[in-house]
């Protein structure tokens, strides 16, 4: 029960915030990051209380009736993976609260409404259990992100927003009717009719059948990701929308996809994943590659730092299809890692612009010198970005590296050379702004006590993640074992054998916990 | 007929004697408020006593009408939207100067059409009941006689109609001069002996296609549609776009599966053909347009085009689809358009989408249901749209119909786009006209559909189980 | 027998077409009288004598009659001239040419029809009233409905007592 909690919290905060809003512009502030914290709180409470049962199963489960007329149920369930996933986005969930503190002041109600069902809907998306479910969450997040681009973006806001919309909703749709084709085969063949994930991770059907189905879950997901040829979206709906949409976006709706590869796309397509693994792995160097090269040619800051997340999550692809715990390690450790390196990298832009007006990277320059903390902040993050042993996205990248080499040695020669991009992107970025030569005049603050917090907290963060990573690793250790065992079980010709295979599933039960 | 059938015909026989009834009390008064509250106890009362009917259904009335559990549910969807339609008259009566009583009355007529059509097991039963809806629409749409769009909309209206009622009668001429039959249970009959393939009875199928695509605006017979839909008075409109859509939609459902008419290649071929044309035209029409009501007379097209789809599916999964897509539509239609009638006014229809920019600052209650609308057309989670668009893929998949499912996903994407347009410009900060206070039945109406839409959209079970007896008839 | 249907059906379909086309308003009316009056002869031969008589009871007689009245009626003061227009051969010729056919395909029809040897079943008016008043006892009913609206339509559309805003002058 408590896991529906975490979904409805947000959902009847955002709706509360949204009617305080007509009484006092503040209040809705208040109420969401009352509803945030809550819900950390009680995520904090169920890790403390499962990260040291090494139970391969999953940590909560909660089970209720919905559709029962199409096998449509309330499945959601936690475990590692899900649960890190939930931090991190109580956490930047938080963090775009307080930095639209100043930034937002009008419509308060409504914005702080799009902020938690956004959020609601990525809760509900890393918990789902029922695909319908899962596609209704998936979908959910889409029309508060759209919002929130549209009506508190930056100029070019309804171009990036209808891009942003009919882009992933687009995607989304083939995905559901690969879902609907999914059940239906499942069903002829048991004759249950049910979208439970757990069921349907055991379906057989035609390897071309499964090439077709998975290409139609891909799709979805890549284009969350956002993988090379389908990235067109990420650059305008980043560069347009308020900082709390970037940081939503970069930090949580990207890993959406990353997620949605690892809990859906493996385990129920294994065959086809190793089919696809070299495709995968190529769209990740092109991306890695792409996406740096893009970075380094941009004007707009704001767009390069969208541009390097394209680069980052070329990694995460990458990593994926290297089918081994290393890479998925550091895949999962490049979620992290890039959800706060990258969006402490926007936080940061969002603060210039509020201050000298401009996200124009040649009417910067020398900034050091009027905010030397907001430059040490910048300096971290660069550093974090392009992957400085002792922060978090270093152990990332490495360890996927590590892990692809294993699987597949060019791609991993091709891709560390996004290592090389990765330097001269973010030195470009340091160098350009707070370094060089005054272009122009700026009379400009430093950040505030508030700021200086958000910033402490990230900084905090990704020097953890650089050098304890440890704790992360076994949290996230379980959940990944269970994608590389329905891979491994393929590859050891054991595909329909049912039995050890997928027992770490549990019956789908009515469990009030 | 006896005693017993008169028991059935009770929903009829109040729907049709409220007008008589009504007129009488004109001739003695002509307070605006009594015939108002007349007509709205009317309704209710035919709505319950459409409960009573539920023991021994189905029934057979003469060979004319059947109350089996569609019929009734469907003319509980029609009474309960028309109940819908004479609240939001109400806005509209009110700039009325005279016989606004008789506007009470034809809408009465009108909707003793579509319930006759729904529960129509005949050609005569179902041809009259055509007819009265059609006439009925017809004074309706041009109520409004010194705007001389009405005028206008009124006479294509009619025109049109009268066409496909020509279209219809020669179909069933040839329908019954080949099996002798005009009963729809026996023409089943004739044509399982003798087989559908004659091309008599084939020419006379489509002709009966042509004249029920005119009135549900299908592409290539749509031509009237946007016209019609711009002239009318919104709450008329309102009523074209539902209930009038609505209850062919559910006689040609019945006629198509009672005649089995899907097993039939020629005749799915047509099918697909009409339905494909309607969604890809209806789509791409509505992108470029200015006003409002002519994108929602866009949307329409389409949004049939994507009924046909579960007339094709053929299995009884198809017929629940399309019952729980309908009751969908009509809600979110009766939203979107009780909107832009409760904004209008005397002089001026509020239906050009720049008269709704920055709405959302001014009215965001208005607005927050037009926008729940518009999601559920476009078929997006927690509205009624996306569970109904997820049967209809649901059905289509289930029977293997991939062009029509892949053309279903492409069109819901374009049609993103205007339904998107029109959210954005809700939301743009400007200041919005001034509009008019809403009144007490208009917000008990956006109140109503908003209520429905989202119940609809995530509490669906209950109508699921509602429709799973729809097996057949 | 065929012959006399496709005779009734030639001046029918001409005359429709012609009541369509027709630019002055009485010519169609003649026109429509001509195609109702063809039509009574098809149904007459196919058995149905009874909807025959009222085709032109009914449509040619009391309806269009009334139509040419109120027509007539509304184009007062103009008489004089408009009948010196009006009665050049080239505006009756043709009406009269198809009366013409129709009554001599009529007169024939007379001459040779004889239902005892056809197969068709004539229906009489008795059979009508009573499947009229059983079984088809509730589709009446709802066309008696479908008349009251129309009569309140007409009511409401034809009473002329508002201006009327055109289109194109409330632009102005």
């Amino acid at each position: 029960m408590i896991l529906a909690y975490l979904i409805l919290i947000l959902i009847a905060g955002g709706l509360i915030a949204w009617l305080a809003g007509k009484w006092n512009k503040e209040l809705p502030r208040f109420i969401a990051l009352f509803a945030l914290f809550t819900d950390l709180f009680l995520t904090v409470m169920i890790y403390l209380q499962y990260s040291n049962s090494d139970t391969n199963d999953w940590m909560l489960v909660y089970s209720a009736s919905w559709i029962p007329h199409f096998g449509i149920s309330l499945y959601l369930a936690l475990d590692g993976l899900s649960i890190l996933m939930l931090l991190l986005t109580f956490i930047l969930g938080i963090i775009s609260v307080l930095i639209s503190w100043k930034e937002i002041d009008e419509h308060t109600g409504f914005f702080h409404f799009n902020i938690l069902w956004i959020l609601s809907g990525i809760t509900g998306v890393f918990l789902s259990l029922d695909l319908f479910l899962f596609y209704f969450f998936w979908e959910l997040m889409l029309i508060p992100m759209y919002f929130l681009i549209s009506i508190w973006g930056h100029t070019n806001r309804i171009y990036a927003s209808y891009k942003f919309f009919i882009y992933t909703q687009a995607s989304g749709l083939i995905m559901f009717l690969a879902i609907l084709v999914l059940y239906f085969i499942h069903g002829k063949n048991t004759g249950v009719y049910t979208f439970s994930y757990p069921e349907l991770i055991g379906t057989t059907m035609s390897p071309a059948t499964a090439i077709l189905l998975m290409l139609g879950f891909l799709v979805a997901f890549l284009v969350k990701l956002p993988v090379v040829p389908l990235h067109n979206w990420l650059p305008d709906a980043h560069t347009e929308a308020p900082t709390a949409g970037s940081l939503i976006l970069a930090g949580l709706l990207l890993k959406t996809g990353a997620y949605g590869l690892l809990r859906f796309v493996i385990p129920i397509f294994p065959e086809a994943s190793v089919t696809f693994a070299p495709f995968g792995m190529l769209l990740g160097v092109i991306g890695i590659l792409y996406g740096a090269k893009l970075a380094f040619a941009q004007t707009d800051l704001k767009r390069l730092v969208a541009y390097t997340s394209v680069s980052h999550m070329g990694f995460v692809i990458l990593g994926v299809y290297a089918f081994n715990e290393l890479a998925y390690q550091g895949v999962v450790m490049q979620m992290i890692a890039h959800a706060i390196s990258t969006g402490a990298l926007f936080i940061l832009v969002g603060q210039l612009q509020e201050r000298i007006h401009t996200r124009d990277i040649n009417r910067m320059g020398g900034l050091w010198k009027q905010v030397p903390v907001m430059g040490a902040i910048g300096l971290i993050f660069s550093m974090a970005s392009l992957g400085l042993p002792g922060l978090g996205n270093f152990v990332a990248e490495f360890l996927t590296l590590m892990g692809t080499f294993k699987a597949n040695v060019l791609m991993t020669c091709l891709a560390s050379l996004g290592l090389v991009g990765a330097t001269l992107y973010s030195l470009r970025i340091l160098q350009k702004v707070f370094y060089g030569k005054e272009r122009t005049v700026h009379v400009i603050k430093d950040l505030s006590l508030r700021e200086r917090m958000i910033a402490g907290v990230l900084i905090v963060a990704i020097v953890y993640l650089g050098l304890l990573p440890q704790q992360i690793f076994n949290t996230a250790k379980p959940a990944l074992a269970k994608s590389l065992n329905s891979i491994n079980n393929q590859s050891s010709g054991g595909k329909n054998e049912k039995s050890g295979t997928y027992n770490f599933v549990p019956e789908p039960v009515s469990t009030n916990q | 007929m006896n005693q017993a059938d008169f028991s059935y015909l009770v929903p009829f026989i109040i729907i049709a004697g409220a007008p008589i009834l009504m007129m009488l009390i004109i001739t003695l008064t002509k307070n605006f408020r009594i015939l108002y509250g007349l007509s709205l106890g009317a309704m209710i009362l035919a709505f319950i006593s459409l409960f009573f009917t539920g023991n021994s259904i189905p029934h057979h009335v003469s060979s004319l009408l059947v109350l089996d559990q569609f019929s009734v549910v469907f003319m509980m969807v029609i009474i309960l939207a028309s109940l819908l339609v004479t609240l939001l008259s109400y806005n509209y009566l009110q700039y009325q100067e005279s016989e606004k009583g008789e506007y009470l009355i034809v809408l009465f007529v009108a909707v003793l059409g579509s319930i006759i059509l729904v529960s129509a097991t005949h050609f005569i039963s179902f041809f009259l009941g055509i007819e009265t809806l059609s006439i009925a629409l017809f004074i309706l749409i041009a109520y409004r006689k010194i705007h001389s769009h009405a005028i206008e909309a009124g006479v294509k209206y009619f025109v049109l109609a009268s066409v496909s009622s020509a279209f219809l009668l020669f179909g069933m001429g040839l329908i019954y001069a080949n099996t002798g039959e005009m009963q729809f249970e026996k023409i089943a009959i004739a044509l399982h002996s003798s087989g559908f393939s004659t091309p008599v009875l084939l020419a006379g199928f489509g002709m009966m296609l042509v004249g029920l695509g005119f009135k549900l605006a299908l592409v290539p017979f749509h031509t009237w549609t946007p016209d019609v839909y711009q002239g009318a008075p919104a709450p008329v409109t309102a009523f074209i776009a539902t209930i009038s859509k609505g209850a062919v939609m559910a006689f040609l459902l019945r006629f198509l599966y009672e005649l089995d008419a899907i097993g039939n290649k020629k005749v799915i071929l047509i099918i697909t053909i009409i339905s494909v044309l309607s969604m890809f035209t209806g789509n791409f029409l509505a992108l470029r347009q200015q006003n409002i009501k002519r994108i929602l007379a866009y949307s329409s097209i389409a949004n049939l085009g994507y009924l046909l789809v579960t007339l094709l599916t053929g299995s009884d999964l198809g017929i629940q689809a399309a019952a729980f897509y309908l009751i969908s539509y009509i809600i979110t239609t009766l939203a979107a358009f009780g909107v832009i009638g409760l904004l209008s006014g005397k002089d001026y229809e509020a239906e050009n989408l720049t008269d709704y920019k920055g709405l959302f600052w001014k009215r965001p209650w208005v607005v927050v249901v037009f926008t729940l609308a518009l999601l559920s057309l476009a078929g997006i989670p927690i509205t009624s749209g996306f569970m109904a668009k997820f049967y209809i893929v649901f059905a289509g998949v289930n029977a293997n119909l991939w062009l029509l499912v892949v053309s279903l996903i492409l069109n819901s994407v374009i049609g993103l786009y205007y339904y998107l347009r029109i959210i954005t410009t809700l939301f743009t900060p400007a200041n919005a006209l001034k509009f008019p206070v809403i009144s007490i039945p208009g917000q008990l109406v956006l109140f109503i559909t908003a209520t429905g839409i989202l119940w609809l959209g995530i509490f669906p079970q209950w109508f699921f189980e509602l429709f799973s007896g729809f097996s057949g008839f | 027998m065929n012959m006399i249907f496709y005779i009734a059906a030639f001046v029918s379909i001409i005359s429709t077409g012609l009541a369509i086309t027709g630019k002055n308003a009485i010519h169609a009316l003649l026109f429509l009288i001509l195609s109702l009056l063809s039509i009574s002869i098809i149904f007459y031969i196919l058995g149905a004598p009874f909807i025959a008589a009222l085709e032109v009871i009914i449509y040619a007689g009391a309806i269009m009659v009334l139509f040419i009245f109120v027509i007539m009626m509304l184009n007062v003061g103009l008489e004089k001239e408009m009948e010196k227009k009006w009665l050049r051969p080239r505006m009756w010729i043709l009406p009269t040419i198809l009366a013409a056919i129709l009554l001599i395909n009529f007169l024939i029809m007379l001459k040779t029809v004889h239902f005892e040897k056809t197969k068709e079943v004539v229906v009489l008016p008795k059979q009508v009233g009573i499947s009229l008043f059983t079984t088809y006892l509730i589709g009446v009913e709802i066309a008696a409905i479908l008349l009251l609206a129309g009569i309140i339509g007409a009511y409401h559309l034809g009473s002329q007592k508002k201006k009327v805003i055109h289109r194109f002058m409330e632009k102005n």
